[in-house]
């Protein structure tokens, strides 16, 4: 992978970002893990967080109690 | 199961296929060629559905950067191509084979440029920003930064589309890519350029950076068609 200029953390960043977020798409969504934690990704560049609390915030956000209300 | 990493034209895959085997993919997989009438696809086989770690990023990184250097043209599968068996490739890549083909004939000779416009300073803000001692104060003061935001993206995407269109050596296609409010980038875009132009946009484009006040415009290439490739399979 070659940065033509800029800075390396960004062209990682830039180079990334392709890799999962574009290009033929054959299956769903990745969940990447660096140094053994599982990570999930919307986009790479955006939000990374691990796959508990993001589990977590969907169960706060998107649980709907038999009557049909979102948890406060 | 198995792994993808990039879709040629059937006659590329035939000259593939007769060196793919010093390839190597994810966890050090030896590549290989599936072949069908119109186009071909470079997989590697696991036992297991390979971990989705950094590493292995990088591995698949790599491989489609070798298939794209070996062939006149590739459609890059993202990194999430991971199949149960060479059978749903096969019915994937014949379903699509048509549009496969064209776009592949559309990114032949062709690089992908990324660039990324950040402000030099993202602490840099409006002059004007109302106090905030009480709640409403706060949502001015929120209001102002966020309306500064928007501008501060919108000049620069302005500055992008202006680089670009004034460009000598045009890039052949180009999009602006969505630009989160949690980010200090304030725009993105992916160029699609022939081979023989990349030198001379690259270094417009240097010198682009170097007028625009108050941003950093890295430029990042030239990389596979990534962002070009316009095939769901």
């Amino acid at each position: 992978m070659t940065a033509s200029y800029g800075t390396n953390d960004v062209a990682l960043v830039e180079v990334l970002d392709r890799i999962i977020n574009s290009g033929v798409v054959l299956r769903g969504d990745v969940v990447l893990s660096v140094a053994g934690i599982d990570l999930v990704y919307l986009r790479l560049d955006l939000l990374l967080m691990s796959v508990t609390s993001a589990r977590e915030l969907a169960r706060q956000s998107l649980s709907v109690d038999s009557s049909g209300r979102t948890p406060a | 199961v198995i792994h993808a990493y990039g879709i040629v034209t059937r006659s590329d895959g035939e000259d593939l296929s007769r060196s793919v085997a010093s390839f190597r993919g994810i966890d050090g997989a030896p590549a290989q060629v599936l072949l069908r009438d119109r186009i071909a696809a470079v997989f590697t086989q696991h036992a297991q559905r390979p971990s989705a770690a950094l590493e292995a990023v990088m591995s698949h990184a790599r491989l489609v950067e070798d298939i794209w250097r070996w062939c006149s043209a590739v459609l890059p599968v993202r990194f999430d191509g991971t199949m149960t068996d060479v059978g749903f490739l096969t019915s994937a890549l014949d379903e699509r084979s048509e549009a496969a083909e064209q776009r592949l004939a559309r990114v032949r000779q062709c690089v992908e440029f990324g660039i990324r416009v950040t402000p030099v300073d993202p602490e840099d803000g409006p002059a004007d920003v109302p106090g905030d001692a009480n709640g409403r104060g706060y949502l001015m003061r929120k209001a102002t930064l966020l309306r500064h935001e928007d501008e501060q993206r919108q000049r620069a995407e302005r500055a992008v589309r202006s680089a670009l269109e004034s460009l000598p050596a045009r890039p052949l296609e180009w999009m602006s890519l969505p630009v989160s409010r949690s980010e200090a980038t304030v725009a993105r875009a992916s160029l699609l350029v022939r081979d023989d132009d990349a030198e001379s946009v690259l270094s417009q484009l240097a010198a682009v950076s170097h007028h625009e006040r108050g941003v950093e415009v890295t430029v990042v290439g030239p990389l596979p068609p990534y962002s070009f490739t316009e095939v769901a399979l």
